[in-house]
């Protein structure tokens, strides 16, 4: 490697193959005049890091907002209250006693549709086999204690009692372990299956080799390898993984793999770069090393909070330290949270922080080792 | 049907452990917000409007550009309220809106229009930009303000934001390269006057 620039931004910026920083190591330890360059970079990006998040403009601004969104008619938002005009007031009282009652009715017919099903030990299963006379669909019934395999060419779409239904993928292995208004439980031994469930959290739960999917109101993918591992994907509110007393929160966007022995590993958004996933997977499950834990953390943008927040609470000692100081950097936390107070564990700030970065209800200081 | 195969009545094994956890959640205030509450949406300005501002501020390099910014920001936040979820943080979604605004007014500004240069420009336009620096040492948020509008958004959404180059790229409708020889450029300039 030559004097070059632009390879020295980008090595700063850890943005180069693990090729590109060998050669620009070597470069580094042999030129004086690009270290120097390196470290007046590095001074640069550490300041404007260190920049305040948050500058107060020096004249009130609120005015100017309010002025121009009380008069904004075309606003959309739900619900809204004009208290100009008291005969909205009337009007939305009126849709508010006319919403609770269909809710009501509507409570009442999911009540009376789920006792129907309470005492079901079976849920209604639909068989596809592709053919080369085309499809032949079969209907069925999945029992508790079943075990239903797919080959290459089934598919299976389950009735998941009253609350949703489950896509099974061909060479995929199912089992029922629960059918009742409280617990609707399967076990995926391999294969891939998608579930969609309108039901409020913890009433469907997926057991796999290496954790247990408990559904938060959602929809997600799931697949498990030969090997026991699987690799969540939600696509809809939130699911909870739990395996030995460790537990992994994946939002709609995220995903998070799982191995058996393990449990699950530290959730990731969709969108992650591959460096960021990899060094996870290495992190998780293996090594629980600085450098891997260092690539996690220079590729981590703010939208992957949901990434840090878990970390904060899976590492100790410096580790722990420098997850804190990524994450108050990208999401700086709200005022009465402190760094020596996180790092000590305080309940309330950890409270106050999942909060405001919207992480849930759960309390997660329970988690703080 | 023989394709799939049902085994009857194999043993099941399962064990159940609760835990709560909570769903997708929108704050109080931004509930309430969304429901029409004015003063709930002050209270909402009140706490956000210094992060707001810094990006504005920063991003535009013009304290007066910034406030109106700012204003458009809050006022594009009422609009778009009803769309928000819960499944961001709202300080997230919030910044991705604020990130928006200031990027629709650059991308619409004639001056940011008539700087959109190619990578062979900039040494041209670094001459002149060097020449718009006084003599003294300058701290680095005047030096920011200072360095021209595309490579300074850049440097502020990359090396303050921390955003990467490829989200920076789509947003600005820009060339991966481009952002980056922007980035750099930005940061020369910078070390430029900061280490006079």
């Amino acid at each position: 490697m030559k004097h070059d620039l632009e390879l020295l931004h980008d090595y700063v910026d850890g943005s180069l193959s693990m090729e590109g920083n060998k050669l620009a190591e070597q470069h580094l330890s042999e030129c004086s005049d690009c270290r120097k360059e390196l470290e007046s970079i590095r001074s640069l990006r550490n300041k404007a890091a260190a920049l305040p998040k948050s500058i107060q403009p020096k004249r009130n601004l609120w005015n100017g907002i309010e002025s121009r969104i009380s008069g904004n008619t075309s606003v959309i938002l739900p619900f809204q209250e004009t208290k100009k005009h008291p005969v909205n007031r009337r009007l939305m009282r009126w849709m508010q006693y006319t919403l609770a009652a269909a809710a009501f009715v509507a409570i009442a017919i999911f009540g009376i549709v789920w006792l129907r099903y309470y005492s079901s030990s079976s849920w209604k299963m639909q068989l596809v086999e592709s053919g080369s006379a085309g499809a032949l669909t079969k209907q069925e019934e999945l029992r508790v204690g079943d075990v239903l395999h797919t080959n290459a060419a089934t598919r299976a779409t389950i009735q998941v009692g009253a609350i949703g239904y489950v896509n099974v993928e061909p060479n995929s292995t199912i089992r029922l372990l629960e059918a009742t208004a409280t617990d609707h439980r399967l076990a995926l031994d391999k294969g891939t299956m998608h579930a969609t469930i309108f039901a409020p959290p913890r009433l469907f739960f997926v057991e796999t080799p290496s954790a247990l999917a408990v559904d938060l109101g959602c929809a997600y993918t799931m697949s498990v390898d030969e090997s026991g591992g699987s690799i969540l994907e939600v696509t809809s509110g939130w699911v909870s993984l739990e395996y030995g007393g460790r537990e992994s929160i994946i939002p709609a966007g995220a995903m998070c793999a799982t191995r058996t022995g393990f449990g699950p590993g530290t959730p990731f958004q969709q969108d992650a770069s591959p460096a960021l996933r990899q060094a996870l997977g290495t992190y998780d499950f293996g090594l629980a090393d600085s450098a891997s834990l260092a690539v996690v953390l220079h590729e981590a943008r703010n939208i992957d909070s949901i990434t840090l927040w878990h970390l904060l609470f899976r590492t100790g000692g410096s580790h722990r330290e420098r997850v804190y100081d990524r994450l108050a950097f990208l999401v700086p936390p709200p005022e009465g949270v402190t760094r020596s107070g996180m790092l000590a564990g305080d309940p309330e700030m950890i409270n106050r922080w999942q909060k405001y970065l919207n992480l849930g209800t759960s309390p997660w200081w329970k988690f703080w080792q | 049907m023989g394709a799939a195969m049902i085994a009857r009545h194999l043993p099941a094994e399962a064990v159940l452990e609760r835990t709560e956890f909570g769903a997708p959640h929108i704050p109080d205030l931004v509930r309430r917000a969304q429901s029409g509450d004015v003063q709930a949406f002050k209270q909402v300005y009140r706490e956000h409007v210094g992060r707001v501002f810094a990006v504005c501020v920063r991003m535009v390099g013009n304290s007066q550009r910034a406030e109106e910014l700012t204003q458009d920001t809050f006022v594009r936040v009422w609009e778009m309220l009803g769309s928000f979820r819960g499944e961001s943080a709202f300080s997230s979604w919030l910044h991705r809106v604020t990130v928006n605004v200031v990027l629709v007014d650059i991308r619409s500004s004639k001056r940011y229009q008539s700087r959109v240069e190619s990578t062979d420009d900039i040494e041209q336009h670094d001459q002149e930009d060097a020449a718009r620096f006084p003599g003294e040492r300058l701290d680095l948020e005047q030096a920011i303000a200072g360095l021209p509008p595309q490579a300074r958004a850049i440097f502020v959404l990359h090396d303050i934001e921390g955003f990467k180059h490829e989200e920076i790229a789509e947003q600005m409708g820009l060339a991966v390269g481009t952002t980056k020889a922007q980035l750099h450029r930005a940061r020369r300039l910078l070390r430029e006057v900061l280490e006079r």
